[in-house]
């Protein structure tokens, strides 16, 4: 995680639920434990800090969301609406006008005025019933209207929300620093930036927002009846405690069963995609056997899991009917007494009995929604705690944003270095000097701190103690953008996006087609883009997979050489590259490295033959220095590692 | 017929269930009458209040009498009790129906799960060349959701809906003939509207699912070349191509959310439309006198019970539409045949094994071109939260097989004997076929008959237990299960400890980066564990093939990513560890296979030289030139770092491991 959890820290998770004890039983698996258990800690806590955080971005469109509220509002209305024009109509036909006084009678007058006035030719009670008839025609067609533009747009705004919130993870994440890249996976921030906010976007248009719409339902519903007939109302009144009751047993039952699915799910889910993955090994090694019992062990869990799941929610519906059906029941019989004794006309009665058989429907929403506003919790707060993540390396407040490199002189003077949270020291009292247009040859064996002094002239880390200097200027005293858009990177492995060729040399700045070309051929790479007849719009394959790992190189060299950097830094590829290929890189590379500072992590013997300085590093120490005949001659460690491998190459 | 066969083979499907399934569908049938009859009562009531308040003869609908009751003698009283109990009993009877119909069309889909699993372990390399990672991913969980979907809620509905409208059908001409026919005029429209609804719905559904895919890649694709973005302080740029993305993204969902947001007040407003008719002209009979306000009553709270039936036969149709098509993709992965059959001859003798290989041609089946090459798709488990992006599976084939161009034999007419106890090494550049021999050596891929044989056998007549018991191959780029490192190790047994696996560990000099992790031997890697660099991995498959014990062990070409020294050191543990053991060592590095008894030199597919490592230095062929080459190139190695053996690995050296993490969630 990203930010300590204190509370999850203080407090032991809470003990494994009925639920899961019996999956893990039949499941036997020790990963789905680990799973469950992260499970119970996250979703032991979910805060309203979350609430509020989501709130500031709805707010942000204040236009749409008082059109949402004001339609929803509007929706209930109109949704008590047509039982109560049915009552009316029943009464000021079947029963003579007993519409009594009000809003009823109003209406009845209204349809009788109509009636006269369109079809006089129709006996009275016909044409009444004509127009109330179209009424109610006219009432659920307004309906309709209201209830699909609020739908749409609360979605809408639940979108808008999760595309502003998606944008700024994104923008969250590539700012930060190098060690918050090691603490979170790519994987892990990948699901942050889209799955998780996704299901955010369900707790907004499914849970919040079908929540607000139901209680605006309840509310106008609660109120009308009041008005209507206070006893038969308060009848409807009392069933929402249980109601509520039984939501809130569901909840109790299915949470945990809930949770137990969906963590049993994804493992299932996750131990398919590994051993087809691994299909190879599994066969290679005669795992078949293990492996279909391994399936069938989490199949069952699975089911058992998923049995509990729908035991529950076979519980909540017949509990919510019959509760319902019991108001029905108590309308009915107190509603025929006030009938017979003239408190009450029939058609009122009639719209009550309506309204109590759709009472439950809002109660219904929001236990169904259980499940998911704990889902889109939990990934709230995952998400939360990405954009709460500072980054520990940024531009210090006394960096110039005016100060620019030009020179390329670089200085190392006893730089110390060690990762943060660990206590070795990686570089240990480096010095160097590389005056402009040298090239600096990094040699050593793996862990020699090769990598770590690159990553601190490009500020990914900052130096534990020591000073590295470009043009005179501490690193530190530029800002991010000014230091490392003077420095080309050019690490081992390729990064290609699947994007077009320009976009892929460019990153996205605006060069001229001219001067893409120029570089091209400057790299000899020209006929790597002419053989696609989209030239430099061509796009390439994820990861660049379809062209090989040369002409990778060859790219990301014009890359670097398209900003015209005074510094370089490469870190050379090792893989097998082809004889053809070999020769094409080390032509672009002498190229690439003419004019400019340059600090090379070399593997091949020709470029560090023209190193002007070859640091050969052992433990974070500069063991020896100098050019490459020099230090074969002084027969110290470069030459140990130079005769080694000749030698180990003659014994065979 | 096709829709006759995929009866039949639902039916097939239900069969182990079918005790389950009646009890479900009898409590359907008993609940559906209890909700039918309930509104007759109300209507009974609501006629006895009229007759009183009237001070006239009660006039029940007609249906009473028919089934010979005489429901006035029931009194106001009685009519309300019976219809709370009719709504108790049709309450209690819900609960049986669902556990008796959704749970077992689950097991169904354990069942399928399981088969398909099955299946999976069985089919061959070939089918896995020709198959892609997302497709199969898919079929285990989207087709065998979609099955059970049909079997489960599509059955249910689909049976709810036929048995309400009958019942209501029936109840309502029974009372009206006229009235029923009015009301029933908008049904059809409400199914077909249904129909049409969640055809589109899913469509866009599918469109948003697969766009979130590509907006995951995309995203994915920037954190893994983070080093990049901010080495070139694009940030900002990225930032902006990601939100375009995401402005794409929303407007798919807009478009998903068009349809959603017909579909509730659409189905409510085709219920209105029934209660319309009812009023229009279910008043007008009530002001003519020929129907009583209780049938009037029944009417409009028996059309709430009709709208259901119609929105259900829709959602059942779409349900079986899908779930057929599922059933038909995994009948087609159930039925294919397996390429690489399993052979027969039980093979019980142990010891160092012999190899002979005549004449031996091969050619890889060919790939269907659309899917040469295979692309992980990510698969969004919305409802758990976290993603499924399944690695893309790799493919076993040399890197020139997929190459385009016309298909041509990947080996050609190789011969050799490796005697019992010699060990083999074979030289080649990339794509001369290496790779594949030592694939067909363990079955991956099937040689022609009568070509290669082991200890006297040809290998495609012993069965793959015995085989693979005995042949084993550490391949270039192993696989790491989410298991402890020890348990990754010892793979070829079931259990395994972290003594046992230390000595497998130090022969593959893996054991001081063992030492490195927290957690030692029992340190979880793969998805949700640590991940370890290329280097690693490969001595890892090299212990994982020791600690396997084989008669004949093939190296292919694992050595490539670990650096000089340790490649040294690692081959010198392995000439003690293969003393008079039969080995075939596959590399394109001279010092690798200098040491064997015979060394192979393959070049597109042929042996073009054959000898020990001074007759060949001595021929100054292909094998000569190399060596030379090599030799310098040790040499500025050695000056060196070989890439991916970073002692941080545990820890994480900056950003290449992550980048190679994958799109895996935690």
């Amino acid at each position: 995680m990203v930010r300590e959890r204190s509370s999850a820290a203080a407090a032991p998770p809470p003990p494994p639920s009925r639920v899961e004890e019996e999956a893990l039983r039949v499941a036997r698996d020790p990963i789905l434990r680990k799973m469950l258990e992260e499970e119970r800690v996250e979703s032991a806590e979910v805060d309203s800090r979350l609430f509020l955080r989501l709130l500031s971005y709805v707010r942000a469109h204040p236009w749409l969301l008082t059109l949402a509220l004001t339609l929803a509002f509007l929706e209930a209305v109109v949704m008590v609406l047509p039982a109560w024009l049915i009552g009316v109509a029943v009464d000021a036909l079947f029963f003579a006008g007993a519409t009594g006084e009000g809003w009823a009678s109003a209406l009845h007058g209204l349809a009788a005025r109509q009636a006269s006035l369109w079809w006089p030719s129709l006996d009275g009670a016909q044409g009444v019933l004509l127009a109330f008839t179209l009424m109610l025609a006219s009432a659920w067609s307004f309906r309709w209207l209201v209830a699909v533009t609020t739908t749409y747009l609360v979605q809408m705004l639940g979108q808008r929300v999760v595309h502003q919130l998606r944008g700024d993870v994104f923008r969250h994440v590539v700012q930060m620093d190098t060690s918050f890249f090691l603490k979170n996976p790519v994987g892990r921030l990948v699901n942050r930036t889209t799955f998780d906010v996704q299901n955010l976007s369900e707790l907004f248009s499914d849970a919040l927002a079908q929540g607000v719409r139901d209680l605006f339902f309840v509310a106008v519903l609660a109120l009308v009846m009041l008005r209507l007939d206070l006893q038969l109302a308060l009848i409807l009144i009392a069933s929402f405690p249980f109601l509520l009751g039984v939501a809130a047993l569901y909840r109790r039952l299915a949470r945990p069963s809930l949770r137990t699915h969906s963590a049993v799910q994804s493992r299932m889910n996750a131990w398919l995609a590994e051993n087809m993955a691994g299909m190879r090994e599994n066969q290679l090694y005669g795992k078949e056997l293990r492996r279909r019992e391994e399936l069938r062990a989490l199949t069952d869990a699975h089911q058992a899991s998923i049995r509990r799941v729908i035991q529950a929610w076979g519980l909540v519906r017949p509990g919510l009917m019959l509760t319902s059906a019991f108001a029905t029941a108590g309308i009915l019989w107190f509603g025929m007494l006030r009938v017979e004794a003239g408190l009450l006309s029939v058609g009122l009665l009639l719209t009550f009995l309506q309204y109590a058989s759709r009472i439950w429907v809002p109660v219904r929403n929001l236990a169904e929604k259980v499940n998911l506003i704990q889902t889109a919790l939990t990934s709230g707060e995952r998400v939360m705690d990405i954009l709460d993540a500072a980054p520990e390396l940024t531009d210090l407040p006394t960096a110039d944003p005016q100060r620019t490199i030009h020179a390329g002189e670089i200085t190392f003077t006893d730089v110390r270095f060690r990762y943060p949270g660990t206590e070795r020291d990686v570089l240990r009292a480096v010095s160097f000097h590389a005056r402009p247009g040298e090239m600096i040859a990094l040699v050593g064996d793996t862990g020699a701190g090769k990598s770590t002094i690159i990553s601190l002239l490009a500020r990914f880390y900052d130096v534990s103690e020591g000073q590295v200097q470009i043009d005179g200027s501490d690193v530190r005293d530029y800002t991010l953008r000014g230091l490392r858009s003077a420095i080309a990177l050019v690490p081992q492995d390729v990064v290609i996006f699947a994007e077009s060729i320009r976009e892929n040399i460019t990153l996205g700045r605006p060069i001229d087609d001219a001067t893409l070309w120029r570089c091209l051929d400057a790299m000899g790479a020209r006929d790597l883009v002419e053989r696609f007849p989209e030239g430099l719009d061509h796009v390439l394959q994820e990861g660049g997979r379809t062209w090989s790992l040369g002409e990778r190189q060859l790219l990301s060299f014009a890359r670097a050489l398209v900003i015209n950097p005074p510094v370089l830094i490469l870190d050379e590829a090792t893989a097998n590259i082809d004889s053809e290929n070999e020769a094409r890189l080390q032509r672009a590379l002498e190229e690439l490295t003419r004019g400019r500072t340059s600090v090379v992590i070399a593997h091949r013997l020709s470029t560090i033959r023209h190193a002007d300085q070859i640091l050969v590093l052992r433990e974070g120490r500069v063991v020896e220095r100098g050019r490459h005949e020099a230090l074969l001659e002084s027969g110290g460690e470069y030459a140990r590692l130079h005769r080694l491998y000749l030698g180990a190459q003659e014994r065979g | 017929m096709r829709l006759l066969a995929d009866a039949r083979d639902v039916l097939r499907y239900l069969r182990p269930e079918a005790r389950a399934y009646s009890v479900g569908l009898s409590s359907l049938v008993a609940l559906n009458l209890c909700d039918v009859a309930a509104p007759l009562f109300l209507a009974l009531a609501i006629d006895l209040l009229e007759a009183r308040l009237s001070g006239g003869e009660a006039r029940a609908p007609d249906l009473f009498a028919w089934v010979g009751l005489n429901p006035v003698a029931l009194g106001l009283g009685g009519a309300i009790a019976v219809f709370l109990g009719l709504h108790v009993v049709a309450n209690l009877l819900r609960y049986p129906m669902l556990m008796f119909t959704a749970v077992p069309s689950h097991r169904i889909g354990q069942t399928l799960r399981n088969r398909l699993g099955a299946k999976l372990l069985a089919l061959s390399r070939p089918f896995y060349d020709r198959s892609r990672s997302g497709d199969l991913m898919s079929l285990a969980t989207a087709d065998v959701q979609a099955v059970r979907m049909m079997l489960g809620p599509g059955v249910l509905v689909g049976t709810d809906a036929l048995l309400l409208l009958v019942f209501v059908v029936s109840v309502m001409l029974a009372m009206s003939w006229q009235l029923a026919l009015v009301t029933l005029l908008p049904l059809p429209l409400i199914a077909l509207i249904t129909n049409a609804l969640s055809h589109r719905e899913y469509g866009r559904f599918k469109e948003v699912q697969s766009d979130l895919a590509s907006l995951t890649e995309h995203a994915r694709e920037r954190y893994a070349g983070i080093r990049i973005l901010q080495g070139y302080a694009r940030e900002t740029h990225a930032w902006e191509r990601f939100v375009d993305a995401s402005e794409r993204h929303y407007a798919k969902n807009l478009r998903l959310a068009r349809v959603r947001s017909l579909f509730e007040p659409t189905l409510d407003f085709m219920l209105g439309v029934s209660t319309v008719l009812v009023l229009g002209v279910g008043g007008a009979f009530v002001l003519q006198g020929t129907m009583s306000v209780g049938t009037f009553t029944a009417f409009l709270f028996l059309v709430g019970h009709l709208a259901g039936p119609m929105i259900g036969f829709g959602w059942a149709v779409s349900l079986f539409q899908r779930g057929r098509a599922s059933m038909h993709r995994l009948h087609q992965i159930f039925t294919t045949p397996v390429d690489v059959e399993d052979g027969s001859v039980r093979w019980s003798e142990s010891g160092p094994m012999r190899v002979e290989v005549r004449g031996l041609t091969f050619q890889y089946p060919a790939l269907p071109t659309s899917q040469a090459l295979p692309t992980s798709q990510a698969l969004p488990t919305s409802q758990s939260g976290s993603a499924v992006a399944p690695a893309s599976i790799p493919s076993g084939r040399d890197d020139d097989a997929l190459a385009s161009g016309p298909p041509r034999p990947a080996l050609r007419d190789v011969s050799f004997v490796l005697e019992a106890g010699a060990t083999l090494g074979v030289m080649g550049p990339v794509g001369s076929g290496k790779s594949t021999l030592a694939q067909l050596l363990v079955r991956l891929y099937d040689p022609p008959p009568e070509t290669l044989f082991v200890d006297g056998k040809d290998i495609r007549s012993v069965c793959f237990e015995d085989l693979r018991r005995r042949i084993v191959l550490a391949p270039q780029d192993t696989f790491l299960f989410s298991d402890t490192l020890a348990r990754n190790l010892l793979l070829a047994r079931n259990e395994g400890s972290a003594e046992d696996a230390e000595a497998f560990a130090r022969l593959a000099s893996l054991h001081d980066d063992v030492q490195s992790l927290e957690a030692g031997y029992e340190t979880l890697l793969g998805e949700r564990g640590v991940n370890l660099s290329g280097g690693q991995r490969q001595r890892l498959a090299i212990a994982r093939a020791l600690a396997a014990a084989p008669d004949l062990l093939i190296l292919d070409d694992c050595l490539s990513a670990v650096d000089s020294s340790t490649e040294e050191r690692i081959l010198d543990a392995l000439r003690d560890a293969l003393r008079g053991k039969t080995a075939i060592i596959i590399s394109h590095r001279v010092r690798a296979v200098a040491g064997c008894d015979q060394i192979l030199v393959l070049e597109e597919g042929r042996v073009t030289e054959r000898g020990d490592h001074a007759s060949l230095i001595a021929a100054g062929g292909l094998y000569a030139k190399t060596a030379a080459r090599q030799e310098q190139e040790a040499a500025r190695e050695g000056a060196g770092e070989a890439k991916g053996t970073h002692p941080q690995a545990a820890s994480g050296s900056p950003v290449t491991h992550d980048a190679s993490g994958g799109s895996h969630g935690p």
